[in-house]
């Protein structure tokens, strides 16, 4: 059994549940009930990134498909899923799934291996999230439908966006960047008010 | 609040202003009073100031010219603190608030009593290009000691801020369909029509208010004033879902459809007023498939004696005082122009009550404005008053002088075709002249370009709102109810009039770097044709005048001066930025320590708590030693360090290699085309040290990898190389051998790892994974071990770059913070003590083990002693190249061990190598240089290191000397040997 005990978060002393920057009625933000940016990270997260051999994708993901039940489509970053975001051409970062699982459907097809510690998931939501992401972010929201991943940076760290609502994403980073995409996160999002959710909510 | 203070010039009626709202503000520590809405050159010339500066080469008295982003001479120094002085702004652009403190610029004493002044006496000397022939007499040593001194006092307007700018900026990324540039009545309609289409349509306007001159002209569109109807316009457009961005400068075009633009979110703004977490400016990275240039036109002026004196302004400066702030330039103004378009602000000014006289350039103009006295076919010959017009001659038909307190001039108009000209990704890029309209038009547009208003040369609001229909029906705009224009100002094109006869030394045409139309003449006389050469002797458009008042007249001056038409002499080239923009804004968050992110290792919070110094390697902060009580320097917490570990046990950190996981059946015959060495027969359970070359056969990085099945590898990079060797890999399998059965992905940050060093390590693995048999047999050196911890995978490699028993341990970094707490309880008892890597650093040179320091892209496998790596049996990246003669070279240096000679000696890294003490010590009688320094060896008792120099093999226990030319030149005597100083049978690490 894994001891849960000894895991430590990654993002540093500037995450702490609660609001930050601008007062939540300030901002208008979601009626003035709410920040306008809520922020979440799940510690413990199952992160496995897979990647088919040469000319094998389409069979990785038929793979997936029968054995995780993810429908992957046709492999393209439009047709990635809440826990199977398309990271590159034939990649994928999976969450939720143990190693020994996803190892057990990719087979020979493809690597796969743990990324539970070298990837943090950061999910944002809320009214403002486009005025963070016109700061923090090269792409055009407008050619961005949910469900859409797309590889870009946040604030200049490279990343994976996963868009999982009109205003709801999810940011994958490198662990050892997560603290100073965190504090820059909060910095950024103060002039909206930000709202860092307690991993229970 | 301060009683109220006179505004003479203020109109009781009238303008965009607030009469309820005013505020008090100072200019020179004098308090002055406006109002909501009015801009600091309106409230000032409400007030009945004239003088707002002096200017910059002669310190001529200046007052206000324009009323707009073009204004070339009442700049002024805004001051919130000593960090937040900020200079040159122009008062036409920066708006009233409660509490505003301002200063003018460019002069020694008071404003009134300028000392530098006298350089306007002595001007007949100082013309164009007397710096460049003069300054050369006497040589470099006067330049020296006497020009450049008295240069630099005199040079530059306005003070800096001495402390770091406390504002935050922020970076935008912004999309539309379709930029509009402008918001005036021709943008604004386009961006409706636009917008109502169905596009994303970004309008961006300069002005802390749209509208441009609907606002001021005293136009009237479908019976609604010209603010009413600018209103409605900006709603409309918001309404179909368009954006309007006032106080936002696009001040350049980018190729592939890239704008940058400024928005002004603070400066506005009291500070009390300003919300707080939110950017004093923001730099928008504007991305749009289409734009619309409605960037207007700005007047010019004519040349003429005395046309710089403060109350000589442009005459739409006059008539946006009056119908936007309320405010009547002067109580007896005089107009001069060369075309229509000065009638109807010496119409407006009339109807206000003011004594009105118009000189109108034209003999044969037959147009009148109500309550003005016109003079047909005269022109404006020298205006007196140094401090404050009073008296304006003028000349031509008729001649005479008229008592004045305000002239306003027209010359005519400048489509503002700056942002026309910045991309050179089209066939034409300069303006094309017009010689019916005597202005400078837009080069031909391409398909994703448009322009509408007056930038078009459209006179008039009728044309312009004609043009903005054309440029709507470009883009797929929806058809647009055209407003009826009431009454409608006359406009037409101008007489051609660039300096009236007899204009020279003081007649201006660059107000801002006191160029003049004599100086012009000089410049032909020279022998400066091109307009480019023109501008750079006179120093005519430069700065933040950018050509926007003064170009068009200079280089009309220049083509009548050379014979040749004014479209052969062409515009200097416009570049971005149109309006200045702080370099602040260009940086946004990303300064100081955020100039980029860290990379922190899991450790980190222990490392910070536990004494470390951090070096930014890259991007990762890392340990560079550990200071205990009582230690001195660096120096002793380095040696500490290494000594510990040498003698008993050291752990380090080591997270920060690079780390990437190898899968597929082809994955060993893939590390075989990479490295250097064989792969295929690595058994499953060992490590092999690698090195891979470049292309061009140089070594490109080391590391160990590790084989943990038949078809999956774990390799290591050095922490600089993680990055590259990644995208090296990917680019070999994808564009070489793209059917290998392999696939790979970086873990670097999955993984946090440490090395315990030392006589005690094993003892301290066995600790920690009691489990497992760590013997010299139960785990030979290189072998490698999977297992767990606490449940969480743990991998144990056996290899050492210190040079003693060692052990690398990685465990997923969420534990590792954990795992590593528990090996320095664990290790207690040997005395475990942490090492950075400066103590890293010693250990590894006494060992001989290279880095970057040596790994510096110009070494081959011989150079650093690795030639034995190659496997003759199998073709690898680099290895055709690595056979050049140039590698087999005797000449060519190799690595050698440098020691000391004298104890309290230090060799100095980047030091250069010479075998004799007698010089020279030049590239003659070099031997080489130094790549690594250990300042003190504890092995050696004295410092050591790593070099490269010729003939290495000949130098051993040789006498050398080392040099370092940029440190102190001290020649420190050294004895070469090998570079492996340590343990050189690997007793150590194999026993």
């Amino acid at each position: 059994m894994m001891d849960q005990s000894v895991m430590r978060s990654p993002l540093g002393p500037h995450w702490t549940p609660g609001h930050h920057g601008t007062a939540a009625a300030a901002t208008g933000g979601d009626g003035g009930a709410q920040a306008g940016i809520r922020a979440l990270h799940k510690p413990g997260l199952l992160v496995v990134e897979i990647a088919a051999l040469p000319g094998k994708g389409k069979a990785m993901r038929a793979a997936v498909k029968k054995g995780l039940k993810l429908d992957l489509g046709d492999g393209s970053p439009a047709a990635s899923l809440p826990n199977a975001v398309c990271s590159g051409p034939d990649r994928y970062l999976l969450t939720g799934f143990d190693l020994a699982a996803v190892k057990a459907a990719v087979g020979d097809l493809g690597l796969a291996v743990d990324q539970s510690s070298g990837r943090v998931r950061l999910s944002i939501d809320g009214a403002n999230v486009p005025g963070l992401l016109a700061k923090s972010c090269p792409l055009d929201l407008t050619k961005w439908p949910v469900g859409m991943s797309q590889a870009s940076h946040f604030l200049h760290i490279g990343c994976t966006w996963y868009r999982r609502s009109e205003t709801g994403f999810d940011l994958y980073i490198g662990r050892s960047f997560a603290r100073s995409a965190a504090e820059w996160l909060i910095e950024s999002a103060a002039e909206f008010g930000v709202e860092i959710l307690s991993p229970e909510d | 609040m301060t009683a109220s203070l006179p505004q003479p010039l203020r109109l009781r009626q009238g303008g965009l202003i607030n009469r309820n709202q005013p505020l008090t503000f100072t200019f020179d520590r004098r308090v002055y009073q406006g109002y909501e809405g009015d801009s600091l050159a309106s409230a000032l010339l409400a007030s009945g100031v004239k003088l707002f500066g002096r200017s910059f080469k002669y310190h001529r008295p200046r007052g206000v010219f324009s009323a707009g982003p073009e204004e070339p001479s009442a700049l002024v120094e805004i001051d919130q603190g000593k960090a937040e002085r900020d200079p040159n702004h122009r008062a036409t652009m920066v708006e009233l608030y409660e509490g505003l403190e301002t200063f003018s610029q460019n002069h020694i004493g008071p404003l009134e009593l300028d000392l530098m002044e006298a350089n306007d006496l002595i001007s007949r000397f100082l013309p164009a290009g007397f710096y460049y022939k003069t300054f050369f007499f006497g040589g470099l040593q006067a330049w020296y000691r006497f020009y450049e001194p008295i240069i630099r006092r005199a040079a530059g307007l306005g003070r800096p801020p001495m402390e770091a700018d406390p504002h935050h900026y922020d970076k935008i990324y912004t999309f539309a369909d379709t930029l509009v540039v402008g918001g005036g009545i021709a943008g604004l309609t386009t961006a409706l029509s636009l917008a109502r289409a169905g596009q994303s349509v970004l309008v961006c306007d300069e002005r802390d208010r749209v509208g441009g001159a609907a606002l001021w002209q005293g136009e009237r569109f479908d019976g609604q004033s010209g603010a009413a109807y600018v209103d409605h316009l900006v709603a409309e457009i918001e309404a179909a879902g368009g954006r309007v961005l006032p106080r936002t400068t696009v001040f350049g075009v980018y190729d592939g459809g890239t704008y940058g633009a400024l928005e002004r979110c603070h400066d506005h703004l009291a500070k009390a007023g300003r919300r707080a977490h939110t950017a004093r400016m923001k730099y928008h990275r504007i991305q749009a498939d289409r734009v619309v240039y409605a960037t207007g036109a700005i007047e010019r002026s004519v040349g003429f004696m005395g046309n710089d004196r403060p109350g000589v302004m442009l005459a739409s400066a006059g008539h946006a005082y009056l119908g936007r702030y309320g405010v009547r330039v002067g109580q007896q103004p005089t107009i001069f122009t060369t075309n229509d378009g000065g009638y109807a602000v010496a119409a407006a000014l009339a109807a206000t009550g003011a004594d009105v006289t118009l000189l109108d350039a034209r003999a044969d103009s037959r147009l009148e404005a109500e309550g003005v006295r016109v003079l047909r076919g005269v022109h404006a010959t020298q205006a007196h008053g140094r401090m404050g017009l009073h008296r304006v001659d003028y000349g031509g038909a008729q001649s005479g002088s008229l008592s004045t307190d305000a002239l306003l001039v027209s010359g005519g108009w400048n489509p503002a075709v700056h942002l026309t000209s910045h991309t050179n990704d089209r066939r034409q890029s300069k303006p094309v002249y017009d010689a019916n309209l005597r202005a400078f038009l837009p080069p031909e547009l391409v398909d994703s370009e448009a322009a509408a208003g007056s930038v078009t040369g459209a006179l008039g609001t009728v044309d312009c709102l004609a043009s903005a229909a054309a440029a709507a029906a470009k883009f797929g705009g929806a058809a647009l109810d055209t407003p009826a224009v009431d009454e409608a100002v006359a406009v037409s094109a101008p007489k051609e009039l660039w300096a009236v006869p007899g204009a020279g030394k003081a007649a201006f045409l660059d107000l801002q770097n006191d160029a003049t139309v004599k100086d012009v003449g000089l410049a032909a006389q020279e022998g400066f044709r091109s307009v480019e050469h023109m501008k750079r002797f006179t120093t005519l458009g430069m700065a933040t005048d950018q050509g926007k008042t003064s170009n068009v007249n200079g280089l009309a001056l220049l083509a009548a001066a050379t014979g040749r038409e004014i479209s052969a002499v062409g515009t200097t080239t416009f570049r971005p930025p149109y309006t200045p923009v702080p370099m602040g804004a260009f940086a946004g968050h990303h300064r100081q320590r955020d100039y980029e992110p860290f990379r922190y290792s899991p450790v980190y919070d222990w490392a910070e708590a536990n004494g470390a110094t951090f070096v930014e390697a890259g991007l990762w902060m890392r340990p560079s030693w550990y200071t205990q009580t009582g230690e001195a320097d660096w120096l002793e917490s380095a040696v500490r360090e290494t000594r510990a570990t040498r003698d008993q046990l050291g752990i380090t950190d080591v997270s920060t290699l690079g780390k990437i996981d190898i899968q597929g059946p082809d994955a060993a015959e893939f590390l075989n085309r990479l490295y250097t060495n064989g792969w295929k027969s690595l058994p499953v359970g060992k490590a092999r040290y690698g090195l891979m070359l470049r292309e061009d056969g140089f070594v490109f990085d080391d590391g160990t990898t590790s084989r943990l099945a038949e078809d999956h590898f774990y390799m290591t990079t050095t922490t600089a190389k993680a990055a590259a060797v990644m995208a090296h890999m990917e680019f070999v399998h994808q564009s070489a051998w793209p059917d290998l059965q392999v696939a790979f992905a970086s873990v670097t940050d999955q993984w946090g790892g440490l090395a315990l060093a030392g006589p005690k390590s094993r003892d301290c693995l066995a600790a920690l994974f009691p489990e497992l048999d760590v013997s010299n047999d139960g785990m030979p050196f290189m072998g490698v071990i999977e297992t767990t911890w606490k449940g969480h995978t743990a991998r144990l490699f056996r290899i050492s770059f210190s040079g003693e028993l060692a052990y690398e341990v990685a465990v997923p970094a969420d534990v590792f913070d954990a795992f590593w707490r528990e090996a320095m309880a664990v290790g207690a008892q040997w005395d475990i003590t942490p090492y950075g890597l400066e103590a890293l650093n010693i250990l590894r040179i006494e060992k001989g083990h290279v880095t970057g320091g040596e790994l510096d892209g110009r070494v081959s496998m011989d150079d650093v002693g690795l030639g034995k790596m190659v496997s003759t049996k199998k073709d690898f990246v680099g290895k055709a190249m690595s056979g050049r003669t140039a590698f087999t070279d005797p000449d060519r240096v190799k690595m050698i061990g440098l020691v000391a000679t004298q104890v309290d000696e230090r060799i100095i890294g980047g030091g250069i190598v010479f075998d004799s003490k007698d010089g020279p010590f030049d590239h003659t009688t070099m031997l080489g240089y130094v790549t690594s320094v250990a300042a003190f060896s504890p092995l050696k008792d004295r410092s050591i290191a790593l070099a490269f120099i010729k003939n290495a093999a000949d130098y051993h226990s040789k006498t050398l000397y080392v040099v370092s030319h940029v440190h102190n030149r001290a020649i420190i005597e050294v004895t070469a040997e090998s570079p492996h100083f340590y343990d050189p049978k690997n007793e150590k690490v194999t026993g």
